[in-house]
């Protein structure tokens, strides 16, 4: 709450750059014709048809219809211009501020996206972006509006009768006061309505995404529960803004009755004393009418305030770091020829150290495996070669060169990655195998599924290949799932592969294929393994053995098994 | 089948309770209509004062009488809004609740039919537009009232003027609905184009990981782009129609006012009216013109909400799993946990995922599910929850058929580890303690030790209280499973089904695991999926599954013994392995 109050005001002008100025001459060509070409004009000729009535004048008819006609022909042909000239502008400026957001979005580091919730982030994209065609294509134009047509209005009042104008513009002064007041405390309910909003939204996505393990374990009740408890405070919030909104829709028509019904015994009673007109009454009453519009400017100023809180949001989403990548044109290279060189590498995600003083080499064409308790960093050191974190402390190589001699693209395009839990797009399993090289062949595709001995269970799907696989791979076994995300990253062809806990799922016959494809990747390939399952690393040239953030034992798994090493109490343990 | 026409209906049966407020509603709205109506009458008893002599204290009494119709008026339109709003909000609670609710309650295979985005979406926009119907359903009575009304009051002032304002405002009405007409089909499109922008954007935030592993960045910011490119093109288009018509739409609606203004003006000029009578019917107009628009609009909110409401009830027309049934009948005498017999099963009604299953998992045994991935292990799982609804054959649960009774029984006996886990962005305590009910801190850090997770959850910043994140982003791989493990140790239900707990784990850490639930399980009958024959041959009776039926059944020892499909799994695992007696260890229930 606190630095809600003290967010930046960001002005959501200033996304249009070049696009400002066809915009503002638009809005305001648009809405002064509006106002003047057509309101205004038409109580003008209410005027000059009551007093040619009364009066009985011919000439005065004729003169009104003319002048009402021309502004009435000015007005179509203008204001289409001028619409045509904003709103082009305003839908330019918002493609640009999507394609902005969306491209930083992509910019952004990995612990952006672990420390959010994926919700928050694409509501930021997409109704918080929305928020600010909102205040292009209607906030500032009523705005506009409502200032030409109640300036012009008063105005006029002025000076067709001033007595029955200053009753008004009291009236009206005190209407407006009013009216921000309550607008003031209307903005107040509706934040909080939205903030309930999205606080029952999210208890929403609570009840649909855990609910296999929801019904298991009988939460059902208390999950829908806490969304009920949501909902309720959401409608408690709901009905402080409609009794508020039925408040200002009553003191509306009271403040406009008064006004209004004022003007209209004042006037009677002007015209009896012969001190007024009719035709100028009638005039009065309509342009006092125009005046009443001023009343929504609370209301619209308040909606506007609101807006900025979304404006907000997405500018700090702009202002979010981007993944930041020290390049440097200076080549480091290391001593030795490696493939990946980690060297006293220390990182830590908060303040407890995770890797301390870490060093691991792989030549090329060499493989390693990493293996250690759960928790003591392996993922991290795959995700650390990857470019996600910034390092504490200590260097990392890969290919002879320092990470920092590459750009983060060049980098990545060197690694094949399958990560501990895989995600799989929701589409067909072709594209997400392709999405590991795009420009493969779908004979490439079906080479990579071989290789991951994913094919046969893919043609056993209804559609082959072109099998949708569901939100989050839904429709597949986990061993499934964890075939495609090998095949995708065979299909890429990178000369590194890392592998973290690729075969976890997979039935001892399925591993085994892979691992025939491994062993033969590993010849013209550098592997990084990471396995609990200690049988299906034996192969690799190096073992780490990895605890505390420290490598403690390193070697071949003959060179380990032949001492009282830990790894090969871990290997009996698990052979046992 | 529902027509299309009664699908908001049956929304508005969710505010039965609350149609006291609807018929607030309504009244106030029958009084807006005598007052609106009345006010014309007494501006014009007002301005035709001017043309009597000596009409002061008629003057008064029409003041007065304006007075009182205008504070009259102000009442009314608070109330009406007040009770249409309490209705609306009431209404929508309890639709907005009975959807989740009843979303919670289905099936999982109606349930998997919908992507989670649109669900929500369902419960968001589709609400909203139901929304914006219901408070605006009493217009329905007071606008075509106002307009009868009008007409009456109209005629009764000239019926000369008065054929000419319809006239010309119908024509006007119909000219512009005409003109506008066409936009409607643009939008269809945008909200194709919008929903591809999104889906985009989705993929973006959540495979994250990949996006970046895979350099798919200018790929997805190129995609965004073209998507991005289409949908100005399309808006501009939707622009330039609207300039067409928004320039009939203005001379539209002045045009008629100026004509009527001016014949008006001419009776009047002619004397076949008063000035009086002139303006109160300029104030009618406004009821004359303004329902047909208003209407107009309704109806295309009623379409709009009839739309979401057939999304909506689309959903709460799927049954919801059946709890009416027989409650699980505890003191049924018997041996037997679990048994399937003759059970076949498909997800999708095309391709069998399970044929001809038979098996029995005694009371305190162990029986493993080993296999081929993808040969229906985890399916089986699921099938002893009551997920699904087998196609064939019966499914016992001590000794009750399970699609015979309460569900909500049949799951408090059954305890499960998932193969994907799933983490709650909660506290790691609540996380836990989800597993029962009112669980104390002790009994919750108790389940943790039994999973082994105790020493890493104490080393978290925040130890038990420590907030996870969505899907668990800031655990390892092995750290989620043993929560996970824990909460269902939590849970402690006779009958425990366990889909690979330990894959993502260390063998250190599995063996203490599986040591700390070899006493745990000393009564409790377990049905455990595991590829790690480590994890299961110690097993009571081994299932082999291979394309859907059991292949190979017996224990660890017979199987080994002849030339089966496990053997060969078995030693594929094993192959190099130096130490055949290394083979021996722990069970669950030795
Ligand atoms: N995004 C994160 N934010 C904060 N802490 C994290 C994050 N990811 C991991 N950690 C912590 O860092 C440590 C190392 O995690 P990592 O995922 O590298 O372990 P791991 O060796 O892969 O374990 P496992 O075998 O269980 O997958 C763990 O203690 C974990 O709790
Ligand atoms: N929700 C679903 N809809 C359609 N098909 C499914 C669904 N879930 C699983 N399947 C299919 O059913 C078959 C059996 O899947 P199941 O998850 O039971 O395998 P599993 O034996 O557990 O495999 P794994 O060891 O890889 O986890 C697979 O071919 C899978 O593609
Ligand atoms: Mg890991
Ligand atoms: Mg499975």
């Amino acid at each position: 709450m606190l630095n809600r109050r003290n967010r930046n005001i960001y002005n959501p002008l200033g996304f249009m750059e070049k696009n400002f100025l066809p915009y503002i001459i638009g809005i305001i060509g648009e809405n002064a014709i509006q106002a003047f070409c057509v309101n205004i004009v038409l109580a003008v000729l209410m005027k000059d048809i009551f007093n040619a009535a009364v009066e009985f004048n011919r000439s005065l008819l004729i003169r009104a219809v003319i002048i009402a006609l021309s502004s009435l022909m000015i007005a179509l042909a203008l204001k289409p211009i001028f619409t045509y000239m904003y709103s082009k502008a305003a839908k330019k400026t918002m493609k640009k501020i999507r394609l902005k957001a969306y491209n930083h979005m992509t910019e952004l580091p990995v612990s952006y996206f672990e420390r959010e919730h994926s919700g928050d982030t694409m509501s930021r994209l997409t109704n918080d972006i929305k928020v600010i065609e909102d205040i292009y294509n209607v906030q500032i134009k009523r705005i506009c509006f409502i200032l030409f047509l109640g300036v012009g209005s008063t105005a006029l009042m002025f000076i067709y009768e001033w007595k029955l104008a200053l009753f008004a513009v009291i009236v009206e002064i005190l209407s407006v006061f009013i009216s921000v007041r309550i607008a003031k405390r209307m903005r107040k309910i509706s934040d909080r309505v939205q903030i309930k909003k999205s606080k029952t939204n999210e208890k929403f996505l609570d009840v649909v995404v855990g609910f296999k393990t929801t019904k298991i374990f009988q939460i059902e009740d208390e999950i829908v529960d806490d969304y009920k408890e949501q909902s309720d405070n959401l409608t408690k919030q709901i009905k402080k803004r409609d009794n508020l909104n039925a408040l200002i829709n009553a003191a509306g028509l009271f403040f406009y009755s008064a006004k209004s019904t004022g003007i209209l015994i004042l006037g009677i009673y002007m015209i009896m004393k012969n001190s007024a007109d009719i035709g100028t009454l009638v005039a009065i009453f309509n342009l006092q009418n125009n005046m009443g519009v001023l009343f929504n400017l609370g209301d619209i100023l308040g909606k506007l305030q609101n807006s900025m809180a979304g404006v907000g949001r997405v500018a700090n989403l702009l202002d979010e770091k981007t993944e930041s990548h020290k390049f440097d044109d200076l080549v480091k290279k290391t001593p030795n020829d490696s493939m990946i060189k980690l060297k006293d590498v220390v990182f830590s995600y908060d303040d407890k150290k995770v890797l301390d003083n870490l060093s691991i080499t792989a030549k090329k064409g060499e493989s390693i495996a990493l293996v250690g308790k759960s928790g003591c960093g392996k993922s991290t050191i795959a995700k650390l070669l990857l470019g996600f974190y910034e390092l504490k402390d200590g260097d990392i190589f890969i290919d002879n060169k320092s990470v920092y001699n590459y750009s983060l693209e060049e980098l990545r395009n060197k690694l094949a990655y399958v990560p501990q839990n895989p995600y799989l797009f929701d589409g067909t399993i072709k594209d997400n195998i392709r999405y590991g090289h795009l420009n493969s062949t779908d004979e490439e595709i079906i080479s990579s599924a071989k290789m991951a001995n994913a094919h046969d269970f893919i043609m056993e799907q209804e559609n082959g290949y072109d099998t949708l696989i569901g939100e989050e791979g839904a429709k597949l076994s986990g061993g499934q799932k964890q075939r495609i995300a090998i095949a995708r990253a065979i299909n890429k062809g990178s000369s590194i592969l890392l592998l973290d806990e690729a075969t976890s799922a997979l039935d001892s016959e399925a591993e085994e294929k892979i691992q025939q494809t491994i062993d033969r990747l590993m010849k013209s390939n550098t592997v990084l393994i990471i396995a609990h399952r200690l049988a299906t690393i034996k192969n690799v040239d190096k073992i780490y053995v990895i605890d505390d953030g420290k490598v403690v034992e390193c070697g071949s798994h003959e060179q380990l098994m032949l001492n009282e090493s830990l790894y090969s109490k871990l290997y009996k343990t698990q052979c046992s | 089948m529902n027509k299309r026409g009664n699908q908001i209906i049956s929304i508005l049966s969710f505010g039965k309770s609350y149609k006291m407020w609807l018929f607030t509603c309504i009244l106030f709205s029958l009084l807006d209509v005598a007052v609106n109506i009345l006010i014309p009458y007494a501006g014009k008893k007002i301005v035709d004062i001017i043309s009597i002599e000596n009409g002061n204290e008629e003057f008064l009494t029409s003041v007065w009488f304006m007075v009182t119709l205008l504070l009259m008026g102000t009442i009314n339109i608070f109330f009406r809004k007040l009770s249409i709003s309490r209705f609306t909000e009431y209404t929508i609670r309890n639709l907005r609740n009975n959807l989740t609710s009843h979303i919670q309650k289905l099936p999982f295979n109606s349930f998997k039919k919908h992507h989670s985005g649109d669900l929500a979406s369902r419960s968001n926009t589709d609400i909203d537009l139901i929304t914006t119907l219901l408070t605006q359903i009493s217009d329905f009575i007071y606008e075509p009232l106002i307009f009868i009304c009008a007409v009456i009051y109209g005629l009764i002032l000239n019926w000369k003027l008065l054929l000419v304002t319809v006239i010309v405002l119908g024509l006007a009405t119909v000219l512009n609905n005409f003109a506008t007409k066409p936009i409607s089909k643009f939008s269809s499109k945008l909200q194709k184009e919008f929903g591809r922008a999104n889906s985009l954007i989705q993929d973006t935030v959540k495979g994250n990981y990949i996006v970046k592993s895979f350099n798919l960045k200018k790929v997805l910011q190129n995609n965004y782009q073209s998507s991005q490119t289409s949908l100005y093109n399309l808006e501009m288009q939707i622009v330039k129609r609207r300039l067409f018509t928004l320039t009939i739409t203005t001379f539209l609606l002045t045009f008629p006012l100026v004509v009527i203004n001016l014949y008006g003006g001419s009776l009047t000029f002619a004397g076949e009216m008063t000035i009086g009578e002139f303006t109160a019917f300029i104030a009618i107009i406004a009821y004359l013109g303004h329902p047909v628009i208003r209407l107009i609009t309704l109806v295309s909110n009623m379409k709009a909400a009839n739309g979401a409401a057939e999304r909506i009830n689309e959903i709460l027309n799927y049954k919801i799993e059946e709890t009416s049934k027989d409650k699980y009948i505890t003191n049924k005498e018997t041996d037997i946990a679990v048994a399937f017999e003759n059970v076949s099963f498909s997800y999708d009604d095309k391709t069998t995922v399970l044929t001809d299953i038979n098996f029995k998992l005694p009371k305190n045994k162990t029986v493993a599910l080993v296999g081929v991935s993808g040969g229906g292990k985890s399916t089986i799982l699921n099938l002893v929850c009551g997920f699904y609804n087998i196609t064939n054959g019966k499914i016992k649960v001590f000794g009750n058929e399970i699609n015979k009774i309460d569900l909500k029984t049949l799951r408090a006996q059954i305890s499960m580890v998932t193969q994907d886990t799933h983490i709650y962005p909660t506290t790691v305590a609540k996380n836990i303690g989800y597993g029962k009910k009112n669980s104390t801190r002790e009994e919750i850090i108790n389940a943790a030790k039994i999973s082994n997770a105790h020493e890493f959850i104490v080393n978290l910043s925040d130890g038990y209280d420590t907030i996870l994140t969505e899907s668990g982003s800031n655990l390892s791989g092995g750290q989620k499973q043993r929560i996970t493990i824990a909460r269902a140790i939590l849970k402690d239900a006779p009958i425990l089904l366990l889909d690979e707990p330990t894959s993502a784990l260390d063998n250190n850490s599995e063996k203490l695991i599986d040591e700390a639930l070899k006493k745990f399980t000393k009564n409790k009958s377990v049905l455990v999926v595991a590829h790690r024959f480590s994890t299961i041959k110690n097993a009571d009776e081994i299932l082999l599954l291979n394309n859907g039926q059991i292949a190979e059944r017996g224990n660890h020892d017979e199987l080994i013994e002849s030339d089966t499909l496990y053997r060969k799994l078995y030693l594929k695992q094993y192959k190099e392995s130096e130490n055949n007696n290394l083979f021996e260890g722990m069970s669950y229930n030795a």
